[in-house]
């Protein structure tokens, strides 16, 4: 007997989680996929030491030439880069990182959870460049309001513009010294510190977050191990009515269908399945009749530890609790009200203290080496920057028909340079950062302007974007396909910018407001 | 077409239970990792390279006071194992970086470079002393030192003789976490 579900959602991570729990709540029966396992914490993770592990924790080499977030403990985790090939050019390397499992990315994120602002829903009324999305800041409030109570997210409010404030679990804790002194140079050069807004809890992941829920509803089938191979139409009507999947272990095909189809696999995922999903009807990628679809990749570019100090009060063990630890962050400052330093948008700072820096900074060895180090020991405070990456035609991800998975599915093909744009602003953010840690007082110990590889910092967005405009967009404001109503994408491939905000908490609201769309046009009998 | 309930695919009374006494009545066999209980069997570097990546260790992360060094902790076996199982890149920035260290300490000193004393080793050590760089240095020798400078330092850190010792002075010394094991 066939079997037809309400709404077929592809990907359990932050977007395919959220519209379970919103759909099925709301009472559609969804049938959710995902390519990797579910994980038993219970009977999958052991304490071991480092000293025990076959390689001392150096990992087996070669094994994630991509992924160096991979170590030695959780390598099992990450999606393995021979079942799931990808190319680039050999001179643009690309780090694609992956996890195939229930939860997906949610598993392992650095629970940063920061709301867009107006300068980004509206950059281009800004700035002039690029588009604007179709939706403003006001429109997706009310979704920030409800899931961050979801995820106990923690916080102060500032009343940033540029940082919208949320609902917070309050954070009044005391910063420590060397962080009061870093936030006064900030102050005196008018760039606003706050403390970090996160995710608290255990494990503040769609996997225990959101689909325990949606399966209480009775309305959520969830099937690990199932690799979408395409989506399907209804070649007389040209609506989505399901998709061809493949038992991860056995390579048994299937074919699940449903009335409607959310796409929520990540962003090269999503858009790799769309691509691959051709017909007559949609002979270059399933609701890309205005070829846009693959186009616009961007991330936030990170530059790890750009500006590394030392608090010189705290050399030799003197730091304790009150001078040293914790950290903040530095939302956008540049271009907000005026265009300065020759770049367009801006860059965060992440900061934090109280470690000891790594040996490869001190130039030494042996008996000197170990007491550089021992002065330094949790006397050290440091800069990431993320920094906004101009969305552009030309970075996008195709399909390289030459190379196929391990069952058999086209790989996508990633293209991505960072632009003029991007190296200034990473100058500018060193230099801001050194001033800023020497106004401080601290001692600059290293410090440059080298960018991760792009898509190290796992904030891939774009390629199937939102917009007012078939022709120059993939979405509408509801992240529905222009061409295939009963078709939603709700990851952060429909980003249009991404400010240098991490994106996690975006792509929760935007699914929550796209699947309570969904349940109110199936109410009317619209879908 | 209304789809059928969804039933689990092992019936309740079967599932696991972490309160079930069964497995709790079979005995943990005290293990010992490989390591722990043999000596690797060499096979990536030379006699010769052995020798002067065991005073490189040596000199890099010696035993200070009861802080284990680099031999105590096995650094050049475990080194031998792990660039052999690496690229050939790194096969010869190591075999190469080994071999003209010793082939200098000869020029210089007449000796090998396992031979040289403290004051000796210096000047073949000097671009050690150079201020940090982003992605390390870019001539091939001076790569060399920097990369075994680094892995020797992780690898003796994360020996069982470092944890044995420094765990006493510090919880983190053991390096625990949790492991994940393989997925079906």
């Amino acid at each position: 007997m066939p079997r037809n579900y309400d709404v077929l959602i592809i990907g359990s991570g932050a977007g395919g989680g959220m519209a379970a729990w919103v759909l099925a709540r709301g009472g559609a029966r969804c049938l959710m996929l995902d390519a990797g396992p579910a994980f038993d914490y219970d009977r999958q993770r052991v304490l071991k030491a480092v000293y025990d592990l076959p390689y001392r924790g150096f990992g087996r080499p070669g094994r994630f030439p991509h992924v160096t977030q991979a170590s030695e403990f959780n390598a099992n985790i990450w999606a393995d880069e021979k079942q799931n090939p990808y190319t680039y050019d050999p001179g643009d390397p690309y780090y694609w990182v992956r996890i195939r499992a229930i939860g997906g990315k949610t598993l392992l994120w650095g629970r940063q959870s920061w709301r867009l602002s107006d300068y980004e829903f509206k950059c281009r009324e800004h700035d002039g460049f690029g588009e604007n999305w179709p939706i403003r800041y006001s429109d997706l409030a009310p979704y920030y309001d409800r899931v961050e109570p979801m995820f106990k997210v923690s916080g102060r409010k500032e009343g940033l513009p540029q940082l919208p404030d949320g609902i917070y679990v309050p954070d009044e804790s005391r910063d420590s010294g060397c962080v009061q002194r870093f936030a006064a140079a900030c102050a005196k050069r008018n760039i606003p510190v706050t403390k970090m807004r996160r995710a608290t809890g255990t494990l503040a992941s769609s996997a225990n977050v959101l689909l325990p829920a949606a399966l209480e509803s009775g309305n959520l089938t969830l099937t690990p191990n199932a690799v979408v191979r395409e989506i399907t139409i209804d070649r007389n009507t040209g609506l989505a009515n399901g998709a061809l999947f493949l038992d991860r272990r056995s390579k048994r095909e299937y074919h699940a269908k449903a009335g409607i189809v959310v796409v929520a696999a990540s962003c090269i995922e999503s858009t790799r399945l769309l691509l691959n999903s051709k017909s007559r009807q949609f002979p270059d990628g399933l609701g890309n009749s205005s070829g846009v679809l693959g186009h616009y990749l961007f991330d936030q570019f990170y530059v790890k530890s750009g500006v590394l100090a030392v608090v010189p009060e705290a050399r030799g063990g003197k730091g304790g609790r009150g001078l040293m630890g914790g950290g903040g962050y530095v939302p956008r400052f540049r271009n907000l009200d005026r265009r300065e330093k020759g770049f367009l948008r801006g860059y965060a700072y992440d900061f934090g203290s109280g470690f000891t820096p790594a040996a490869k900074y001190f130039p030494a060895y042996g008996e000197e080496l170990q007491k550089q180090l021992d002065g330094a020991a949790g006397a050290g405070f440091s800069i990431t920057t993320m920094g906004e990456v101009l969305p552009r035609r030309e970075n996008f991800v195709r399909i390289d028909p030459d190379v196929k998975d391990e069952w058999g599915i086209p790989a996508a093909n990633i293209r991505q340079k960072y632009s003029d744009n991007e190296h200034a602003m990473a100058r500018d953010a060193m230099e801001t950062g050194i001033a800023l840690c020497r106004d401080a007082g601290f001692e600059v110990i290293a410090s440059h302007t080298q960018m991760a590889p792009p898509g190290e910092s796992i904030h891939e967005l774009g390629t199937c974007r939102m917009g007012d405009n078939p022709k120059t967009s993939v979405l509408n404001a509801h992240n529905q396909s222009h061409d295939v109503k009963n078709l939603f994408v709700t990851d952060g491939s429909s980003f249009v910018s991404g400010g240098a905000q991490n994106p996690t908490l975006t792509i929760l609201a935007l699914s929550m407001r796209a699947g309570e769309y969904i349940l109110e046009q199936k109410k009317k009998g619209l879908l | 077409m209304a789809a059928l309930p969804a039933l689990p695919a092992i019936p309740a009374s079967a599932q696991y239970s972490g309160s079930q006494s069964s497995s709790s009545e079979i005995p943990k066999l005290q293990e010992t990792a490989p390591d722990a209980a043999a000596d690797g069997v060499p096979r990536c570097f030379s006699a010769v390279q052995m020798a002067t990546l065991a005073k490189l260790a040596d000199t890099i992360a010696p035993k200070l006071g009861e802080r284990p060094g680099a031999l105590e902790a096995g650094v050049p076996e475990f080194l031998d194992f792990l660039v052999g199982a690496s690229g050939t890149e790194r096969q010869t920035l190591y075999r190469n970086g080994l071999d003209r260290l010793n082939n200098e300490a000869r020029t210089r000193f007449g000796k090998s470079f396992a031979a040289l004393g403290p004051e000796e080793t210096k000047p073949l050590l000097a671009p050690l002393t150079q201020a940090w760089t982003y992605g390390g240095p870019r001539d091939p020798y001076a790569r060399f030192l920097s990369d075994a400078r680094d892995d020797i330092i992780q690898a003796t850190a994360s020996s069982r003789e470092y944890a044995r010792v420094m765990s006493r002075r510090s919880r983190s010394a053991g390096g625990m976490n949790f492991y994940w094991l393989p997925l079906d």
